[in-house]
């Protein structure tokens, strides 16, 4: 249903021992971070495609539409970065003057926007190889065994599930309305979406009173084992 | 075991769910509730395992009335375990193991016993193939498997079934009643509420038949369904094996394969 969720159970690393995944992408990220070196985060950037392409045969085509989403967000924000503005022309490397303002490229803005690109391109990499590699129940026991807290695990094992009927359902409204030409205009598309909501609240209340019943027959006392 | 005497229960806003139920697990191993929609019987089994408290009459347990604290409650749910309708909503984990395990883990028993435990289940419903999916990827006739193993785990004396069959192809069905079969024959007492005629024909020795939150009848299965009467009173249907007996003149089967065999053995003796 959720395409990164359906590559971490298919690559074909799924099954390699998930503390190695975690530490190799941890590590590398931690180290682009830490270390201000394009070569190196270069590297980073193409030593995770390289894993995540030719060794866990994530098909190329869909990795880079994975990979567009978030970037087309780095870029925009990296131009903000990348452009300053002053009252003065002092050490823009190219410029324009706009009302007695310069907007303009300078050598120090230059030099933070290509680490800042590297680093983001270098640490996102990193991220997606432990995602589309590692199923989230092997990430969870990576978790257990760094002893991070109980409510932080339970809390993850449960979003993880509740994910999944909550757009099961939602599909479900969504198919219903779509039928029946509900997003046929715009302002049908809004009058559906609305009720696509109230619904999907009501549905939720409905189905939380029934997970108590069922929490209840299996003897739940406030805490969801690992 | 459980027991129902004058039970009578209210929704909030004071319409009545239930009316003057007796209901007696003593009476067979296999026990059939039947009705049409909203005829009651979700709320019969919510009341029976103290999930809803009754606003008149009594429930025992053991020959002890039902105490709503915690410490009864969960003695009671030791030995009584409910497969509710939907599976999605009974398995809280997406590792089908650890949702098994849920249970057993609750009830303070150790790993090894856990496992023990989780691995019965397993076997039972035939769910080993797919055991190490996720949740989310299995199909609703598995994650209705993955739910029923999560109450066997708990190790219940009796167990009830809210329509086992609902929603499941005849494949799943047949495989589903072969289960619920296996169950009883490990000496547990089921009770399967349904409005699937032919399947609580085919398995229960005792039946209850609930109408507009009223028994308006209880025999043996075999008895039960040749009431016509009673069985249209419910809106519900006999079982076609039950309609063959009576409009063809043939003796009653309990089972499609005893028919066969029958006229089988007539042919076979016509022929030589």
């Amino acid at each position: 249903m959720l395409i990164i969720d359906t590559y971490a159970y298919t690559n074909k690393l799924k099954d390699t021992n998930p503390m190695l995944k975690f530490f190799l992408s941890m590590g590398l990220l931690f180290t682009a971070i830490i270390i201000k070196n394009i070569a190196i985060e270069s590297f980073i950037i193409f030593f995770m495609a390289f894993f995540t392409i030719f060794i866990a045969k994530i098909p190329l085509k869909s990795y880079f539409y994975m990979l567009i989403l978030p970037l087309s967000f780095l870029l925009l924000s990296i131009l903000g970065i990348l452009i300053s503005v002053s009252k003065v022309n002092v050490n823009y490397l190219w410029s324009i003057d706009l009302f007695n303002l310069y907007f303009g490229i300078s050598k120090a803005t230059l030099f933070t926007t290509k680490h800042l690109l590297f680093r983001s391109i270098s640490a996102l990499t990193c991220t997606y190889f432990l995602v589309l590699t590692t199923p989230m129940n092997d990430l969870i026991l990576v978790f257990k065994k760094l002893k991070l807290p109980i409510v932080f695990l339970e809390m993850s094992i449960l979003i993880y599930r509740f994910i999944f009927i909550f757009l099961e359902e939602a599909k479900e409204i969504h198919i219903a309305q779509e039928l029946r030409f509900g997003y046929s205009n715009f302002k049908n598309s809004y009058r559906s979406i609305s009720s696509l909501i109230a619904s999907l609240f009501i549905r939720i209340f409905k189905r939380y009173e029934d997970m108590k019943y069922s929490l209840a027959m299996k003897g739940f006392n406030n805490q969801f084992h690992i | 075991m459980i027991k129902m005497e004058n039970v009578m229960y209210k929704y909030k806003d004071n319409t009545v769910a239930l009316n003057n139920i007796n209901f007696d697990l003593d009476k067979g191993n296999i026990i059939g509730l039947i009705g049409s929609n909203g005829a009651g019987k979700t709320t019969l089994i919510l009341n029976c395992v103290g999930l809803l408290k009754p606003n008149k009459g009594n429930i025992t347990f053991n020959k002890k009335e039902l105490k709503y604290n915690k410490k009864f409650l969960l003695n009671l749910r030791n030995h009584v375990g409910v497969v509710f309708q939907d599976p999605d909503r009974q398995i809280f984990y997406s590792k089908v193991y650890d949702d098994i395990a849920f249970g057993p883990r609750n009830l303070g028993l150790n790993e090894s016993e856990v496992k023990k435990r989780v691995d019965y289940a397993l076997k039972m419903v035939n769910a080993e193939k797919f055991k190490d999916k996720p949740v989310h990827f299995l199909s609703h006739g598995q994650k209705k498997r993955v739910a029923i193993a999560g109450v066997l785990a708990m190790d219940n004396d009796v167990i009830f079934f809210d329509e086992p069959t609902a929603g499941l192809d005849p494949d799943i069905t047949e495989k589903m009643i072969a289960l619920l079969k296996r169950i009883s024959n490990e000496g547990k007492k089921l009770v399967i509420s349904s409005h699937d005629m032919d399947l609580i024909y085919n398995l229960c020795d005792y039946s209850y038949v609930l109408n507009e939150g009223e028994i308006i009848g209880s025999d043996k299965t075999n008895k039960i369904f040749l009431k016509e009467d009673l069985i249209n009173k419910a809106k519900l249907k006999q079982p076609w094996l039950v309609r063959l007996h009576k409009n063809l003149n043939i003796p009653l089967f309990k089972s499609e394969k005893a028919l066969y065999s029958f006229f089988n053995q007539r042919s076979e003796s016509f022929f030589s």
